[in-house]
């Protein structure tokens, strides 16, 4: 580290690099700028400069893109879903066919493709006011315009690159790092007065093979959609004309995930507003009515009677939380929003509940991206670190330290993330095992599909409703990989790549593997006295977890299951041993989190998971096991109820980990990571980290050691647990703990699951990503999640009061949502090179190369190894002299 | 000006306008801006402010001191009856040029200087004054306080006290309170201000005083203790709300052997490097640095000179962090100091990474309250306002001048990325102050 920070700033910009996948090389024919370049200007107080891409469908096949059907589905779907707005999900749904429409008849898309808006201007050159004293002029570039307006030669398919400098907006065709950049041919540029573009998005559901809609936010608040394509140009909307929803600037821009209506934009005012772009704003300041309420947060709806946008409007209930970037995740499921109140909020898109929250270690984060799989949310921010999140732990998982300044933009690499193949084996008697692996080769290959489909980050690629079929295998691919990568520890272990740029002018890459994902927390321990404290007090949130662990204890106890748990654990140990165990126990890591955020494992699948997570889960899970283990019949009557609950006990208490499952893992998680300040043995175990980490968990000892700290944290926990409630409730929650533990077991001892047990499995994946509404599961889940909310609102009560405080930094210290720094993992960059002389602002990976964009308004390609086709021209001409002609 | 006073005010709004705040430009008596700057940029460290106050309001006839000034001062701004306005501060000006015939002119000065000899110089009035009172009752409480810090050396979080006490358990818990306290710290003081081009370690208030660091690693150092100095009297509230615990670790390259010295600091002084965040200069800070050739460590264990490994990191935090940026670097080409106008940017939060292992409080939390930025383009021409957070508003001193800003206009005050431009507005002075005093 020390050699980093050492290491000369002052270096040289490179324009190459090599990692072991080979040498990326910068293509200086393929940079992007404004077509007539001054020398320098400044654009320090600018809004930072941002790219969006987007893939056009290809008019040869003469009908619409992979994405755009699959959207339509999924676009139905999903409003449908989110029925709170049940309004406005019905024009959607209707609307969806005007996309289709358009997409198959791209001559005509110019003309009248939007479907039923206004102007249309037939000059290239557009002067529009935009109300409050902004105006914009636009011109079209680089298509010949005939007589009618019509382009003669507009450019058809192909990929299309937005970005924003200062007070311009350029759309170019993005040729990839095969042919160069036509710089004097932009296909449209814009010049705002009064006001700079701030952030932008095309819409790739809605994309024809001419262009996509592209909707533009402003520093003032206003938001602009717009049709940017060769010919005669629509000049489309405004939404937040005259600033009466809100004035200040428009940060972040998403469309929803497969729809070709509906968007999000987030402002530095901390709100988030849903629109949909087919309805009107009113020309009165809307009022609002509560929609739902959450920990830390509100949903508001308009009052009117006529469905008017915006159609929600989200409320963060802490100081200073301009929003400054949000994601969906790749299934379209989940929301991921940071802010600068250095919180990052993971929410079910659908049912608006809230899953979980991260904390910086300090100051704002700025960016977010999800993990191809969905599974992490990495996040970087003013901290100068990047912060991976599990979403099925709900915790911090690993710290990256590299970057000199603040982490303006974190991007994974979808193409070099690797995956293991599943090596057949362990789980031999489990027919899922098998579908997993299928769909897990089905993920890759949907994977790839995605990469060609128009990229655009993952929150983009509407991954249909097939998808999220596909993404649950997916992680069950990496579960299964990572238990055979503990295996054979030779494997090459799966592990993400990451890139992230900085203000500080360099780009780093990360290697993000398994086995740092899977270390349990506390990681390093600390000598101090104060720690211990924090660590429990701190705790706010999570109190509850620790509560759950002591009443399965207790449960244990009381059933007279101390006998059993030592079998148990004797059986773990042993288990380690074996094949099952070490493919169990490697599992568990991976595999827990799977388990309870990837909950989406079909039923089928349940029974792999309860093995995994017991394995998982070491000392507490392995008890629980035990426990339930005698338990096992009334456990599973409850489960079933349990199951679903849980969404009330997601909305209300964040730290609270939504399922059973999960709070076993999480539990483990906890006691280990918590514990091992108090018990030496659990420390040591957790360093030990891999495989053999985790059977030193099934020690008794270990148990034993956990327990003794689990007690103290009962009285608190049981007590929270009791106030709300209904004694179902908290018994069900040990139920389910011992459920999954039970499965694991059974599992290990090759028992056939009772349909029971199998179905309170169910309840537990149809809670969590019953949003996502997967394809067999799907049906399930819907069912059980509207269960849950009958019942749900009693848990509130009970978790509000713990939650409240949650938000305060100074609580979240030493909490799986804020681990203190020496008890995080930490990790280093791959590489860190300096590629840049202003603040590198945007960062996009594509499938042959990727893009890197600075303040300076410059957007760089890099050539992926063996994809640098003109790697000779490189050298040639030099960076200053633009290459495609810059001159006008 | 009553225009813009009023104008101040209505931007706020009179319902909005925090009760028993009161926002007054300080008028400017000829380049004394620095002065102005970093006077705002104290009386909106909280803590400081309300113990400047308290000494105002119990001394009521002190002897004119650089203290009393600051305390009259600070006190005629907290009692105006109106909310917004300017005031002269000409008692202390005249009282600043006497104490100091640096500052006896009218010549441009630099704040973080005119910082460093103020707290230094308050420390001492408070030092001198504590003498000449009840000397004994002193003493006892130094003694009883030592033993205290020396038992529960992890207590001091959010006091922040112990200086003392914290490093002296194993040597000395004896305080002789005598007026060479005040000397050794002003000596140091004053070598402070002229080491600081030379070496990057920080401004370190009484070195002198360094104790062994108690129980570090294998710490083998001399436990020689000046004991004329013995610095290890009571904290003033000075050192509790400024001072903080640098530790440096030096590990000898011949016998292995790791030694390590605590050395007290008001505030950091850290390196600027372009395009990088305050984080970043104080891991650098922190950094090991090899100290070989004729800049050799003297190895106790070695008994002679020889290449060692050094690094300085922070074991006690301060209540209030200040941070100076070095931006003004003696070029030797031009025979003088210029201006580095490199953009480092600051969060509103920050924690430091830099933590020595044995660190009382090391996640501490800490909030910028004020910045003192630089304006133009060299250290002797210019001028200094501040920025500062109160009630959390931002506002902007310039001078008799008095705006309201937004907090993101903050970012326009981080420094400039290309050397094109000479002149800048950038951040000189940061305070950071911590959350758990707040």
């Amino acid at each position: 580290m020390a050699s980093q920070l050492d290491a000369n700033v002052k270096d040289d910009l490179k324009t190459q690099f090599v990692t072991r996948e080979g040498t990326y090389r910068l293509l200086t024919l393929s940079e992007y700028s404004r077509p007539n370049r001054v020398g320098y200007s400044s654009n320090q107080s600018s809004p930072q400069v941002r790219v969006s891409i987007v893939t056009l469908p290809n008019p040869a096949h003469g009908s619409t893109g992979t994405t755009t059907t699959i959207s339509t589905t999924t676009g139905g779907n999903r409003t449908h879903s989110s029925n709170g707005g049940a309004t406005t999900s019905t024009p959607t749904t209707a609307s969806t066919n005007t996309t289709p429409t358009t997409t198959t008849s791209p001559a005509t898309t110019s003309n009248g493709g939007a479907g039923g808006d206004s102007n249309y201007n037939n000059n290239s050159t557009v002067d529009a006011r935009l109300g409050g004293g902004i105006s914009m002029h636009s011109m079209m570039n680089g298509s010949v315009i005939d007589q009618n307006g019509m382009a003669t030669n507009p450019i058809i398919g192909g990929d299309r690159i937005c970005f924003n400098f200062g007070r311009d907006l350029y759309v170019y065709a993005f040729r990839g790092a095969k042919k160069g950049t036509e710089m004097s041919k932009p296909i449209d540029k814009k010049f705002y007065k009064g006001t700079n573009p701030s952030c932008h998005d095309f819409n790739a559901n809605a994309a024809t093979p001419t262009g996509a809609p592209l909707l533009v936010g402003f520093t003032t608040g206003q938001i602009q959609l717009v049709s940017p394509q060769a010919g005669p140009r629509e000049l489309r909307k405004l939404f937040n004309e005259e600033r009466l929803i809100d004035k200040t600037k428009v940060t972040c821009l998403k469309w929803l995930p497969n729809s070709p209506h509906l968007f999000l934009a987030s402002h530095a005012s901390g709100h988030l507003y849903l629109y949909n772009e087919e309805l009107p704003c009113a020309a009165t300041a809307p009022s609002y009515q509560p929609f739902k309420m959450g920990d830390g947060y509100t949903i508001l709806t308009c009052k009117s009677k006529s469905t008017r946008n915006p159609l929600y409007k989200w409320v963060f209930s802490t100081d200073n939380c301009c929003i400054n970037e949000f994601c969906f995740s790749p299934c379209g499921s989940h929301l991921a929003v940071v802010s600068q109140d250095g919180f990052l909020r993971v929410f079910l898109y659908d049912t608006m509940e809230l899953l979980g929250i991260a904390r910086s270690y300090f100051g704002g984060f700025l960016c977010v991206c999800w993990s191809p799989d969905g599974k992490y949310i990495v996040v970087g921010g003013e901290d100068d670190l990047v912060t991976v999140w599990s979403l099925q732990e709900r915790r911090v998982v690993a710290r990256g330290q590299g970057h000199r300044s603040w982490v303006s933009v974190v991007a994974f690499d979808p193409y070099t993330t690797s995956y293991t193949n599943w090596d057949g084996g362990d789980f031999s008697d489990d027919e899922n095992q098998l579908n997993e692996y299928t769909a897990s080769r089905e993920a890759r290959f949907s994977g790839d599909s995605t990469a060609n489909g128009g990229f655009e980050g993952f929150d983009k690629n509407s991954t249909p409703l097939h998808g999220t079929a596909r993404a649950r295998p997916h992680s069950a691919s990496f579960r299964s990989d990572a238990s055979s990568a503990a295996l054979a520890p030779d494997k090459l272990a799966i592990s993400y790549r990451l890139g992230s740029v900085s203000q500080d002018t360099q780009i780093c890459l990360w290697d993000i593997t398994e086995d740092v994902l899977r270390h349990p927390l506390a990681l390093r321990q600390r000598v101090n006295s104060t720690q211990l404290n924090g660590g429990i007090d701190a705790d706010g949130i999570k109190l509850i977890r620790p509560v759950a662990m002591g009443q399965a204890r207790q449960r244990a106890d009381s059933g007279s299951c101390s006998p059993s748990r030592e079998a148990a654990g004797g059986n773990g140990a042993g288990g380690g041993a074996t094949e099952h165990s070490n493919s169990s126990s490697s599992k568990f890591s991976t595999a827990n989190c799977t388990i309870s955020s990837q909950s989406s494992t079909p039923p089928d699948d349940c029974e792999t998971d309860g093995a995994t997570p017991s394995s998982i889960g070491p000392t507490p899970a392995a008890a629980a096991a035990g426990a339930n283990a005698s338990k096992s019949h009334t456990t599973r009557g409850h489960g079933t109820s349990n199951s679903i609950k849980f969404p009330n006990c997601i909305s209300t208490t964040k730290s609270d980990s939504i399922d059973g499952q999960q709070q076993q893992q999480r539990s483990s998680y906890t006691t280990s990571g918590y514990n091992s300040k108090t018990s030496n043995s659990s420390t040591k175990s957790s360093n030990s980290g891999s495989g053999g980490g985790f059977s030193a968990f099934n020690s008794l000892t270990q148990r034993l050691s956990n327990f003794s700290f689990l007690n103290n944290s009962d009285k608190k926990s049981s007590t929270l647990n009791f106030e709300g409630s209904v004694s179902s409730s908290t018994s069900h929650r040990q139920h389910r703990k011992a459920m999954s533990m039970l499965k694991s077991y059974q599992q290990h001892n090759n028992h056939s699951n009772s349909n029971n047990s199998s179905s309170s499995n169910f309840g537990n994946s149809s809670t969590l990503e019953s949003s996502t509404s997967g394809t067999g599961t799907a049906l399930i889940g819907s069912s059980s999640t509207a269960h849950s909310f009958g019942s749900l609102k009693l848990g509130k009560s009970t978790h509000n009061s713990t939650s409240v405080s949650s938000f305060d930094p100074m609580k979240l210290i030493g909490t799986p949502a804020c681990p203190r720094f020496d008890e995080c993992p930490l990790l280093e960059p791959l590489i860190c090179k300096k590629i840049a002389h202003e603040r590198l602002s945007a960062l996009i990976f594509r499938e042959d190369c990727f893009l890197t964009a600075c303040q300076d308004g410059f957007i760089y390609t890099w050539a992926r190894p063996g994809h640098a086709t003109h790697a000779t021209q490189h050298l040639s001409p030099s960076q200053t002299a633009p290459p495609g002609g810059t001159v006008i | 000006m009553g225009a813009n006073v009023s104008q101040l005010e209505r931007e706020i709004g009179t319902d909005l306008f925090p009760p028993n705040e009161h926002y007054f430009g300080l008028v400017n008596f000829g380049n004394t801006c620095y002065s102005n700057s970093v006077l705002q940029a104290l009386y909106f460290c909280k803590p400081f402010r309300e113990k400047v106050l308290e000494y105002k309001a119990k001394n009521k006839r002190p002897k004119e001191t650089l203290l009393s000034c600051l305390a009259d001062l600070f006190y005629s701004i907290a009692t105006q009856k109106k909310k917004v306005g300017s005031i002269a501060p000409k008692k202390f000006i005249t009282r600043l040029r006497k104490e100091k015939e640096e500052f006896d002119n009218y010549m441009q000065q630099d704040a973080h200087e005119f910082l460093n000899f103020l707290i230094n110089h308050i420390n001492e009035i408070i030092l001198a004054e504590r003498n000449a009172g009840p000397v004994n009752s002193n003493n006892n409480g130094n003694n009883g306080h030592g033993k205290s810090g020396a038992g529960g050396g992890a207590s001091g979080g959010t006091s922040g006290v112990h200086l003392p006490g914290s490093k002296s358990n194993s040597s000395h818990s004896n305080s002789t309170t005598n007026s060479t306290n005040s000397n050794s710290n002003s000596n140091s003081n004053s070598t402070t201000t002229n080491g600081n081009s030379s070496n990057s370690t920080g401004s370190l208030n009484g070195t002198t005083s360094v104790l062994d660091g108690s129980g570090i690693l294998t710490a083998t150092t001399t436990p020689v203790l000046p004991t004329t100095n013995g610095a290890n009297s009571e904290p003033t509230w000075v050192h509790e709300i400024f001072q903080g615990i640098l530790t440096s670790e030096t590990r000898c390259l011949n016998c292995e052997t790791v030694s390590s010295k605590d050395e007290n600091f008001f505030d950091l002084q850290v390196d600027v490097d372009q395009n990088t965040s305050i984080t970043h200069c104080l891991r650098c800070f922190s950094n090991t640095e090899t100290l070989c050739s004729d800049n050799k460590f003297k190895c106790d264990n070695c008994c002679s000179y020889q290449e060692a490994q050094k690094r300085m990191r922070v074991k006690k935090l301060p209540m209030i962090l200040a941070l100076h940026l070095k931006r003004f670097k003696y070029m030797e080409q031009f025979n003088r100091h210029i201006k580095v106008s490199h953009r480092v940017v600051f969060p509103l939060e920050l924690r430091l990474f830099n933590t020595s292992d044995d660190a009382v409080n090391p996640d501490r939390l800490y909030d910028l309250t004020a910045v003192v930025i630089h304006c133009g383009s060299g250290p002797n021409r210019g001028h200094y306002i501040s920025i500062v957070k109160s009630h959390g508003l931002w506002l902007l001193f310039d001078d008799d001048m008095v705006d309201k800003i937004e907090a993101s206009t903050i970012e326009d005050f981080y420094g400039l990325t290309s050397d094109i431009h000479k002149s800048s507005e950038t951040g000189y002075i940061l305070f950071y102050q911590s959350r758990d005093c707040a």
